[in-house]
């Protein structure tokens, strides 16, 4: 079923959408949550929290591409349960080595003073995103959006994991440098 | 965090990046020019000189009964035959690989795979299908970052009453001078799906050898 059909069945309140979107999307989500999680079940309870916040957001919010819509749902409940689970601890997901390698690209002060406002930093990031080339932001959105490994991330970019390694290493500092004279603290 | 915010507001670009490298991920796998003239060579030795096989076999497998593809299933039963386990031991079958590159945080680590979508989420999915998962899991277990020349050979599996699995691995090492790269290898180990253990946190790695083989 297309997209657009589905959205429809949420804003007339049919249960029949989330039976749709598990099926078009349960494989999807499934894989971006493990990726985070590393573990079958958590995973598969985040993209069923995905399946009710979708049920509960859609209206009033009209998604215009549900898939990312719902990609975004499944990142953000599954490191929630993530961070509420390893709290304090380090376990190799992709998630966890992903946060290693980001590390340096904005500051970690705590005071109420210096807190990211977050969404001013998505805005910066979505604009540095666009200063990039097409390899490059693939790269990037793949290894830290969908937390894929470096190696698979590679290979969809049809270039060597060293290549991707390399220019993953330079958009973070990019990034980093981007972030600074933006104004954020690093 | 500080890079919990930075997760957080990479949560939040646009959707036209997301879908942009959707795309690339639904595509079906590309292969690097690099990746494709390596493979043509290879393929050249198998075929032609039978040198690889010969090679792969002495150098990174040291033990001759040790399968160098995955094990398939019978297409019908899906069932694997194993050799006969010692006593107390589970039955397995060990595949020996060299990871992509070295990765600190995953050195000497173990997870039981389950599932076809947990091993596709690792990125190896070529040797395994969902045909084996139906009646076997895999234990992968990513070796320390050592010199390419030491060889692992899984000698046993075993399982305690309380559910405990322990992975015994002999660590062998060359009679002469050691290569100077760092190599991780991944260990695959297939066995029948009643021998999962219940978490990672139940699988123990016991690296009880070191002995020295003869460099060829």
């Amino acid at each position: 079923m297309q997209d657009e059909k589905i959205v429809e069945l949420y804003i007339a309140r049919d249960q029949q959408a989330i039976k749709e979107t598990q099926e078009k999307y349960h494989r999807f989500l499934l894989k971006l949550s493990y990726n985070i999680l590393s573990d079958v079940e958590d995973s598969e309870e985040s993209v069923n929290d995905t399946y009710l916040a979708a049920w509960n957001s859609i209206p009033p919010h009209i998604p215009s591409v549900l898939s990312s819509y719902l990609a975004k749902l499944t990142r953000r409940i599954a490191i929630d349960i993530f961070r509420k689970r390893n709290r304090g601890k380090r376990f190799a997901t992709q998630y966890a080595l992903s946060l290693t390698e980001l590390d340096d690209c904005i500051a970690d002060t705590n005071t109420p003073e210096s807190q990211v406002d977050v969404k001013l930093l998505a805005r910066a990031i979505n604009a540095f995103l666009r200063t990039l080339d097409d390899d490059a932001r693939n790269l990037f959105v793949g290894r830290y959006f969908f937390l894929d490994s470096l190696k698979k991330t590679a290979e969809y970019c049809g270039m060597t994991e060293s290549r991707a390694k390399t220019l993953l290493f330079r958009t973070r500092h990019s990034l980093k440098s981007y972030l600074e004279k933006e104004g954020f603290d690093i | 965090m500080k890079h919990d915010k930075l997760h957080d507001a990479i949560g939040m670009i646009d959707d036209e990046f997301i879908l942009q490298t959707q795309k690339l991920r639904d595509e079906p796998k590309k292969m690097s020019a690099f990746i494709g003239i390596a493979a043509a060579v290879i393929l050249v030795c198998v075929i032609f000189l039978g040198v690889f096989p010969a090679f792969y076999n002495s150098y990174f497998v040291p033990d001759e009964d040790v399968a160098d593809g995955a094990t398939m299933p019978d297409a019908t039963t899906g069932d694997i035959k194993f050799p006969t386990p010692a006593k107390n031991d589970i039955s397995f079958k060990a595949r020996y690989a060299e990871a992509g590159c070295y990765e600190e945080a995953k050195a000497k680590t173990v997870c039981v795979i389950r599932t076809f979508t947990e091993l596709e989420a690792l990125g190896i999915t070529d040797e395994y299908n969902e045909l084996f998962f139906e009646k076997n899991v895999l234990y992968l277990v990513v070796t320390e970052g050592e010199s390419g020349c030491v060889q692992y050979e899984v000698t046993s599996v075993s399982r305690s009453p309380q559910g405990d699995i322990t992975i015994s691995i002999a660590k062998r090492f060359p009679d002469g001078d050691m290569t100077d790269d760092v190599v991780q290898k991944l260990i695959f180990i297939e066995c029948a799906s009643e021998f999962a253990a219940e978490s990672n946190e139940k699988i123990h790695l016991d690296f009880h050898k070191e002995v020295i083989y003869e460099k060829k």
